[in-house]
Protein backbone atom coordinates (compact mmCIF):
# COMPACT_ATOMS: atom_id res chain seq x y z
CA UNK A 1 0.00 0.00 0.00
CA UNK A 2 0.92 3.47 -0.44
CA UNK A 3 1.88 5.81 2.78
CA UNK A 4 2.62 9.30 3.68
CA UNK A 5 5.63 9.50 6.01
CA UNK A 6 7.26 12.32 7.28
CA UNK A 7 6.60 14.61 3.91
CA UNK A 8 7.25 11.83 1.21
CA UNK A 9 5.16 9.31 -0.01
CA UNK A 10 6.08 5.28 0.00
CA UNK A 11 4.90 2.12 -1.34
CA UNK A 12 5.51 -1.17 -0.01
CA UNK A 13 4.09 -4.18 -1.73
CA UNK A 14 4.87 -8.12 -1.76
CA UNK A 15 6.46 -9.92 -4.81
CA UNK A 16 2.92 -11.69 -5.27
CA UNK A 17 0.87 -8.38 -5.73
CA UNK A 18 3.94 -6.20 -7.83
CA UNK A 19 4.01 -9.53 -10.14
CA UNK A 20 -0.03 -9.12 -10.26
CA UNK A 21 0.44 -5.29 -10.79
CA UNK A 22 3.57 -6.33 -13.75
CA UNK A 23 0.82 -8.85 -15.22
CA UNK A 24 -2.09 -5.76 -15.61
CA UNK A 25 0.29 -3.40 -16.61
CA UNK A 26 1.82 -5.84 -19.54
CA UNK A 27 -2.28 -6.49 -20.90
CA UNK A 28 -2.80 -3.20 -20.29
CA UNK A 29 -0.33 -2.20 -22.62
CA UNK A 30 -1.09 -4.97 -25.42
CA UNK A 31 -4.77 -3.37 -25.10
CA UNK A 32 -3.08 0.25 -25.83
CA UNK A 33 -1.04 -1.65 -28.68
CA UNK A 34 -3.95 -3.52 -30.54
CA UNK A 35 -5.63 -0.03 -31.04
CA UNK A 36 -8.88 -1.06 -30.15
CA UNK A 37 -10.79 -3.29 -32.06
CA UNK A 38 -14.87 -1.99 -33.75
CA UNK A 39 -17.13 -2.47 -30.68
CA UNK A 40 -14.13 -3.03 -27.84
CA UNK A 41 -15.93 -1.85 -24.86
CA UNK A 42 -12.78 -1.61 -22.84
CA UNK A 43 -10.72 0.48 -25.57
CA UNK A 44 -13.98 2.90 -25.83
CA UNK A 45 -14.10 3.24 -22.41
CA UNK A 46 -10.04 4.26 -22.15
CA UNK A 47 -10.73 6.31 -25.21
CA UNK A 48 -14.44 7.68 -24.47
CA UNK A 49 -16.47 9.78 -27.08
CA UNK A 50 -16.40 13.84 -26.73
CA UNK A 51 -19.93 14.12 -27.61
CA UNK A 52 -23.34 11.71 -27.59
CA UNK A 53 -25.43 13.99 -29.67
CA UNK A 54 -22.91 15.03 -32.29
CA UNK A 55 -20.89 12.59 -33.98
CA UNK A 56 -19.01 15.10 -36.19
CA UNK A 57 -18.02 16.82 -33.01
CA UNK A 58 -16.71 13.41 -31.95
CA UNK A 59 -14.95 12.81 -34.83
CA UNK A 60 -13.07 16.49 -35.15
CA UNK A 61 -12.16 15.88 -31.57
CA UNK A 62 -11.09 12.83 -31.83
CA UNK A 63 -8.68 13.65 -34.82
CA UNK A 64 -7.35 16.27 -32.84
CA UNK A 65 -7.02 14.62 -29.46
CA UNK A 66 -6.71 10.38 -29.58
CA UNK A 67 -2.99 10.81 -30.68
CA UNK A 68 -2.67 12.65 -27.53
CA UNK A 69 -5.02 10.47 -24.89
CA UNK A 70 -2.84 7.42 -26.40
CA UNK A 71 0.80 9.00 -25.71
CA UNK A 72 0.15 10.42 -22.08
CA UNK A 73 -1.10 6.49 -21.58
CA UNK A 74 1.90 5.50 -23.11
CA UNK A 75 3.87 7.58 -21.02
CA UNK A 76 2.01 6.71 -17.75
CA UNK A 77 2.80 2.99 -18.32
CA UNK A 78 7.12 3.86 -18.73
CA UNK A 79 6.86 5.63 -15.55
CA UNK A 80 4.78 3.26 -13.87
CA UNK A 81 7.34 0.43 -14.63
CA UNK A 82 10.12 2.11 -14.22
CA UNK A 83 9.09 2.58 -10.61
CA UNK A 84 7.63 -0.56 -10.08
CA UNK A 85 10.76 -2.90 -11.43
CA UNK A 86 11.11 -5.80 -13.17
CA UNK A 87 10.47 -8.34 -10.17
CA UNK A 88 10.22 -8.83 -6.46
CA UNK A 89 8.76 -6.87 -4.25
CA UNK A 90 8.29 -3.04 -4.68
CA UNK A 91 9.22 -0.72 -1.28
CA UNK A 92 10.44 2.61 -2.36
CA UNK A 93 9.02 6.48 -2.16
CA UNK A 94 7.70 8.28 -4.98
CA UNK A 95 8.48 11.26 -7.06
CA UNK A 96 5.75 13.26 -8.14
CA UNK A 97 5.69 12.02 -11.33
CA UNK A 98 5.41 8.81 -10.54
CA UNK A 99 1.79 9.63 -7.84
CA UNK A 100 0.72 11.16 -11.10
CA UNK A 101 1.47 7.72 -13.19
CA UNK A 102 0.16 5.58 -10.41
CA UNK A 103 -3.35 7.55 -10.16
CA UNK A 104 -3.66 7.63 -13.49
CA UNK A 105 -3.08 4.03 -14.26
CA UNK A 106 -4.82 2.60 -11.49
CA UNK A 107 -8.43 4.41 -12.46
CA UNK A 108 -7.41 3.28 -16.32
CA UNK A 109 -7.04 -0.35 -14.94
CA UNK A 110 -10.02 -0.19 -12.98
CA UNK A 111 -12.16 0.90 -15.63
CA UNK A 112 -10.87 -1.79 -17.70
CA UNK A 113 -11.41 -4.84 -15.40
CA UNK A 114 -14.99 -3.01 -14.63
CA UNK A 115 -16.12 -2.82 -17.66
CA UNK A 116 -15.36 -6.20 -18.47
CA UNK A 117 -17.03 -7.17 -15.77
CA UNK A 118 -19.86 -4.61 -16.56
CA UNK A 119 -19.96 -4.18 -12.53
CA UNK A 120 -23.05 -2.50 -11.49
CA UNK A 121 -23.06 -0.29 -7.66
CA UNK A 122 -24.33 -3.57 -6.40
CA UNK A 123 -21.29 -5.49 -7.80
CA UNK A 124 -19.02 -2.79 -5.75
CA UNK A 125 -20.33 -4.15 -2.64
CA UNK A 126 -20.18 -7.90 -3.14
CA UNK A 127 -16.65 -9.63 -1.41
CA UNK A 128 -14.83 -11.71 -3.59
CA UNK A 129 -13.22 -14.84 -2.55
CA UNK A 130 -9.68 -14.69 -4.65
CA UNK A 131 -9.04 -18.23 -4.59
CA UNK A 132 -12.24 -18.82 -6.66
CA UNK A 133 -11.13 -18.30 -10.26
CA UNK A 134 -14.85 -16.86 -11.59
CA UNK A 135 -14.31 -14.43 -8.89
CA UNK A 136 -10.79 -13.60 -9.36
CA UNK A 137 -11.17 -10.53 -11.52
CA UNK A 138 -13.51 -8.62 -9.15
CA UNK A 139 -10.93 -9.59 -6.03
CA UNK A 140 -8.63 -8.02 -8.13
CA UNK A 141 -10.95 -5.02 -8.74
CA UNK A 142 -11.21 -4.68 -5.15
CA UNK A 143 -7.42 -4.67 -4.87
CA UNK A 144 -6.76 -1.99 -6.65
CA UNK A 145 -9.49 -0.04 -5.47
CA UNK A 146 -7.93 -0.19 -1.70
CA UNK A 147 -4.65 0.19 -3.80
CA UNK A 148 -5.80 3.42 -5.52
CA UNK A 149 -7.62 4.39 -2.50
CA UNK A 150 -4.80 4.42 0.27
CA UNK A 151 -2.65 6.47 -2.86
CA UNK A 152 -5.04 9.00 -2.46
CA UNK A 153 -5.06 9.42 0.95
CA UNK A 154 -1.42 9.76 0.83
CA UNK A 155 -1.52 12.16 -1.56
CA UNK A 156 -4.19 14.24 0.40
CA UNK A 157 -3.06 13.65 3.27
CA UNK A 158 -0.24 15.81 5.53
CA UNK B 1 -20.48 16.06 -7.65
CA UNK B 2 -23.69 15.12 -6.36
CA UNK B 3 -25.51 15.99 -9.88
CA UNK B 4 -23.30 13.58 -11.62
CA UNK B 5 -24.53 10.96 -8.42
CA UNK B 6 -28.18 11.63 -8.70
CA UNK B 7 -28.69 12.73 -12.37
CA UNK B 8 -26.11 11.01 -14.08
CA UNK B 9 -24.44 13.99 -15.52
CA UNK B 10 -23.13 17.43 -14.64
CA UNK B 11 -21.88 20.77 -16.00
CA UNK B 12 -18.47 21.21 -15.24
CA UNK B 13 -17.36 23.82 -17.57
CA UNK B 14 -18.97 26.49 -20.90
CA UNK B 15 -17.29 28.70 -22.97
CA UNK B 16 -15.55 28.55 -26.64
CA UNK B 17 -15.01 25.17 -28.08
CA UNK B 18 -11.22 25.48 -27.76
CA UNK B 19 -11.62 25.44 -23.99
CA UNK B 20 -13.79 22.61 -23.96
CA UNK B 21 -11.78 21.02 -25.82
CA UNK B 22 -9.07 21.09 -23.45
CA UNK B 23 -11.26 20.17 -20.85
CA UNK B 24 -12.30 17.24 -22.02
CA UNK B 25 -8.81 15.87 -22.92
CA UNK B 26 -8.33 16.88 -19.24
CA UNK B 27 -11.04 14.88 -17.88
CA UNK B 28 -10.16 11.80 -19.93
CA UNK B 29 -6.47 11.64 -19.15
CA UNK B 30 -7.70 11.23 -15.84
CA UNK B 31 -10.28 8.28 -16.67
CA UNK B 32 -13.21 10.50 -16.19
CA UNK B 33 -16.04 10.58 -19.36
CA UNK B 34 -16.19 13.98 -20.09
CA UNK B 35 -18.48 14.98 -22.90
CA UNK B 36 -19.15 18.26 -25.14
CA UNK B 37 -22.55 19.39 -26.17
CA UNK B 38 -23.90 22.62 -27.65
CA UNK B 39 -25.88 25.08 -25.39
CA UNK B 40 -29.46 24.86 -26.03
Amino acid sequence: MFRRRRGEISVAVGKEEADLLRRLIAEYRTLLDAGGEPGDPIYARLFPSASLDDPDLDRQYRELASDSLDQHKRNTVEIATRSLGESGGWRSTLAEEEREAWLVLLADLRLAIGVRLAVTEETMGMPADPSDPEQWPLAVLHYLGALQESLVQACMGE
Amino acid sequence: MLDVHTKGRAAVSSGPRERAEMDVFRLHSHGLWATMSKDR
